[in-house]
């Protein structure tokens, strides 16, 4: 009965999905990415790499995954681009090690030399603030942030069903502790989702939310006048994503090709034109500069430790249910 | 001849089929929500349920809107129905469309739409805010409310205009001859005969609302409900726990089947036979009365068929990103459907037809065996075919996923996706493809099988020809509904099997309304296309039952 199910299970993957397995010269491509920014890389590809032919599947990262995992066995995938680094933590049992010439090029933080990935891009959290809601000066620190005056005004996702809500909240934990996460839990208010966070700040619902660089500056970049951001000066947090060669996958080679295009000067500037996500190359400050988003190096990092904060998972949110009541 | 082959054959595949792919993933849903992290029986679901505010929080408000949105969409419904059937009005042909306009407008667009016109940034809100007045938070009840009021009032409508058409006016006359003065007629005479089918499709309404995904999802950020925290508890990026998932739809599957059994126990007590009388002539309006009462009706077909503009000039606005310019046009939306999404038309195509053949053939073939060939399967097959009115599409999609991710029967994608389409339509597929068959005699067929005809080639040449409206009815209702299928789909799609409503969905998620804008009008013109064939060219009679 097992043996029927997957068969049933392989043959409607290819009748139903279309897909199978990469011929030769050919690479499976798996991206939750935009079809915006994949149409970047297939003429990027179509330029430089033209004897290779990519298969584009596209999805929610979460679905892409999963569908990984059901394919195990006989993987179709050859590429997986991309999502955050926590996410593929808990895929890593189905991804190849590959050690891109171009990572030198990277900053430390996003190289991932002990993974079996690579970094692509880098979320910043940032604070979102619409103007037109505000009242008053808008808080330029976490601490500030977190004072009684602005409760209700202030929404996140919720860190129970979000990776980058929680890699606020550890943040948080890092810099404040214990009475910095029941400070946030009394002022902030809740979304679904991750989405949820920049829509209500974009559409006036709330003036202050935590949330990532890139979604803020889309409404900026839009001509939304009354969006901003502010770059908390206590610190803020990084939420590296990266991406992965499937092992076993059928083209290692084009495959291997693909990944290095991802992680070349030129298909990062445009791809950082396009969607604002921060690139992990180390010399595209240029770039940067030009789109009126601050250099890393004026931005006041704090270092996160990925595993540590994966251990605190289960204590941190039950610390923060605790907070919330 | 054997007395099995072919119907009692069939009626046990049938029943096989239902109980495999309808009684299994449901049962399992409700056997898994008393399986704890351990795998051994254990209550810490529903404890968890009982004990932590946001679970009863969110029930509370799930039952709480579908009280209101059922008394709002009674009191629209029965007004307009009432003002339709006694009242000669200038646009008394254009309120036939409205049904209409609830089948072809998805609920997905006609929240989006709403957001576009009353939300924070929405056309409406802007120019109140230009003017200087306070605009009400749309987000949250007022929200929901009153696109649910919209969207499902129409339910009341049919049902109301029916009986309304159906009312012998002699009773009437009969009252007010006794000495009753008109409103008390209209109370004690009129409103009691109505009152059965306004509650039976008042009750409709209320398990639509409980199970109700897009429109929660879109405008519901405040307010916890059922239906969203469901979703959220099989999707969260972290990994779900299948205890809590069960948990929450068993409940969920526990309210509707409540309320179900409610409706059936207080209708068979009410039943009111009418004697064929005289229909209710229309009165023709004068003066203000006139105007109101035909501005309200029109305000009503306005606001119904809005969304529909809405998201049509939505999908030809310039939009930077998330931010759009009113006022300014662009075909560039369409474009990039074209250069890169055909896949997800192609998608939703490939699924909907899939699931509208099979449910068809499968909608008809029950039917005849449920009406004709009656066996020893025939009780239980109308039990199993109740079973998917208790589920919302939410609770269906888990239950699916849960049953034949892993186990002794695995199915994914693609499959699975027709399936959820599919099942979630088959009772309603079943009455309608019935519709007509309770006036087929007989002795037709006895007819033919006595020249000689073998039962299954009388079935086709006889039988089937005469079922042929009720099955066209079948199809074009079931097609409508899968292509606007969200609530199932989303939870079971793969990468790659997106259809429209779930890339509508993933791009208003992301705040690209003017791009989900232009899906959205793709969608209705797929609905559209075969509802229109089907009314003008077959004169299929859709809402005859």
């Amino acid at each position: 009965m097992r043996y029927l199910g997957y068969a049933s299970t392989l043959t409607l993957l290819t009748v139903i999905g279309g897909v199978t397995n990469a011929a030769a010269g050919e690479v499976n491509l798996y991206t939750s990415n935009s079809e915006d920014a994949v149409a970047l890389v297939l003429d990027a590809v179509a330029e430089q790499a033209p004897e290779i032919k990519i298969n584009v599947i596209g999805g929610g990262s979460g679905s892409l995954l999963r569908r990984i995992e059901a394919e195990k066995s006989a993987p179709v995938a050859d590429l997986f681009w991309s999502s955050g680094f926590s996410t593929l933590a808990g895929f890593s049992n189905l991804f190849t090690a590959y050690h891109s010439p171009e990572v030198d090029s990277l900053l430390p933080a996003l190289q991932a030399e002990s993974a079996p990935w690579t970094g692509t891009n880098t979320h910043v959290t940032v604070i979102m603030v619409n103007s037109d809601v505000l009242d008053g000066e808008a808080p330029q620190t976490w601490e500030a942030l977190m004072d009684k005056r602005w409760a209700g005004q202030v929404t996140m996702a919720d860190p129970a069903n979000s990776s980058s809500s929680y890699a606020q909240l550890y943040g948080i934990y890092q810099l404040y502790g214990e009475e910095g996460v029941r400070n946030l839990a009394d002022i902030v208010e809740l979304q679904g989702s991750t989405s949820g966070v920049y829509k209500a700040v974009a559409q006036g619902e709330y003036p202050l939310g935590m949330t990532m660089e890139y979604a803020a500056q889309r409404y900026i970049d839009g001509g939304q006048d009354d969006i901003s951001m502010i770059y908390p000066t206590d610190g803020t947090f990084l939420s590296p994503e990266g991406m992965a060669l499937i092992k076993n996958g059928s083209n290692p080679e084009e495959a291997k090709q693909v990944y290095d295009l991802l992680l070349s000067h030129d298909l990062q500037k445009q791809l950082f034109d396009l969607t604002f996500r921060r690139p992990s190359r180390a010399d595209l400050d240029d770039t940067i500069a030009n789109s009126g988003l601050p250099l890393m190096k004026d931005i006041n990092i704090i270092e996160v430790d990925e595993a540590e904060a994966g251990e605190q998972r289960d204590y941190l949110l039950e610390l923060w249910a605790d907070a919330r009541g | 001849m054997n007395r099995f082959f072919p119907w009692g054959f069939l009626s046990a595949l049938a029943l096989i089929f239902l109980a495999i792919f309808v009684a299994y993933p449901i049962f399992g849903v409700l056997f898994r929500s008393f399986i704890g992290d351990n795998g051994t029986f254990s209550i810490d679901g529903f404890e968890t349920f009982l004990t932590r505010g946001k679970y009863l929080e969110a029930l509370m408000n799930t039952v709480i809107l579908s009280l209101i949105v059922t008394l709002t969409c009674t009191i629209l419904g029965v007004f307009l129905a009432f003002v339709v059937a006694r009242y000669d009005i200038p646009f008394g042909n254009i309120v036939l469309l409205l049904p209409l306009s609830v089948l072809i407008i998805p609920e997905l667009i006609s929240a989006q739409s709403w957001v576009m016109v009353f939300g924070n940034n929405g056309l409406v809100t802007n120019l109140f805010k230009a003017l200087g007045l306070p605009f009400p938070q749309f987000y949250g009840w007022f929200g929901l409310i009153y696109v649910m009021t919209l969207t499902y009032y129409v339910h009341v409508f049919l049902a109301a205009l029916a009986a309304l058409r159906g009312f012998d006016h002699s009773l009437e006359e009969a009252g007010q001859s006794l000495g009753t003065a008109p409103l008390t007629t209209y109370i004690r005479v009129v409103f009691p005969t109505i009152l059965p089918a306004v509650l039976a499709s008042g009750l409709i309404v209320f398990t639509l609302v409980i199970g109700n995904f897009a429109i929660s999802i879109a405008l519901a950020q405040r307010v916890p409900l059922l239906s969203v925290m469901t979703y959220r508890s099989f999707i969260s990026e972290l990994g779900g726990n299948p205890t809590m998932q069960s948990t929450l739809a068993t409940v969920s599957i526990l309210l509707v089947s409540g309320v179900l059994f409610l409706q059936k126990r207080y209708l068979s007590k009410r039943n009111y036979q009418m004697v064929a009388g005289r229909t209710t002539p229309r009165i023709k309006l004068r003066g203000w009365k006139a105007i109101l009462i035909s501005g309200g009706a029109g305000l009503i077909i306005v606001l119904s068929l809005m969304p529909a503009l809405v998201v049509l000039m939505g999908s030809f606005t310039v939009s930077r990103g998330p931010v759009m310019y009113w006022g300014q046009f662009t075909l560039e939306h369409y474009m990039r459907i074209w250069d890169f999404n055909l896949a997800v038309i192609g998608n939703s195509l490939k699924f909907a037809s899939l699931a509208t053949g099979l449910g068809v053939c499968f909608a008809t073939l029950v039917s005849y065996l449920l009406v004709k060939k009656r066996s020893v399967f025939s009780p239980v097959l109308d039990y199993l075919l109740l079973l998917p009115l208790t589920i919302s599409g939410t609770v269906l999609g888990i239950a699916l996923a849960q049953s034949f991710n892993s186990g002794p029967i695995v199915l994914t994608g693609g499959l699975l996706m027709v399936l959820a389409m599919m099942v979630r339509r088959l009772p309603f597929g079943v009455r309608n493809a019935s519709s007509n068959l309770h006036n087929i005699s007989n002795s037709i067929e006895e007819a033919s099988v006595s020249l000689g005809v073998p039962p299954v080639r009388t079935f086709f040449n006889v039988v089937l020809p005469l079922m042929a409206p009720g099955i066209a009815a079948a199809a074009i209702l079931t097609w409508v509904t899968t292509v606007a299928e969200l609530s199932a789909s989303v939870v079971i799609y793969q990468a790659g099997q997106e259809t429209l409503p779930i890339q509508i969905f993933r791009l208003i998620s992301s705040d690209l309304m003017a791009r989900a804008s232009a899906f959205g009008v793709i969608n209705m013109i797929i609905i559209l296309v075969p509802v229109f064939f089907g009314i003008k060219v077959m004169k299929v009679r859709l809402f005859s039952s």
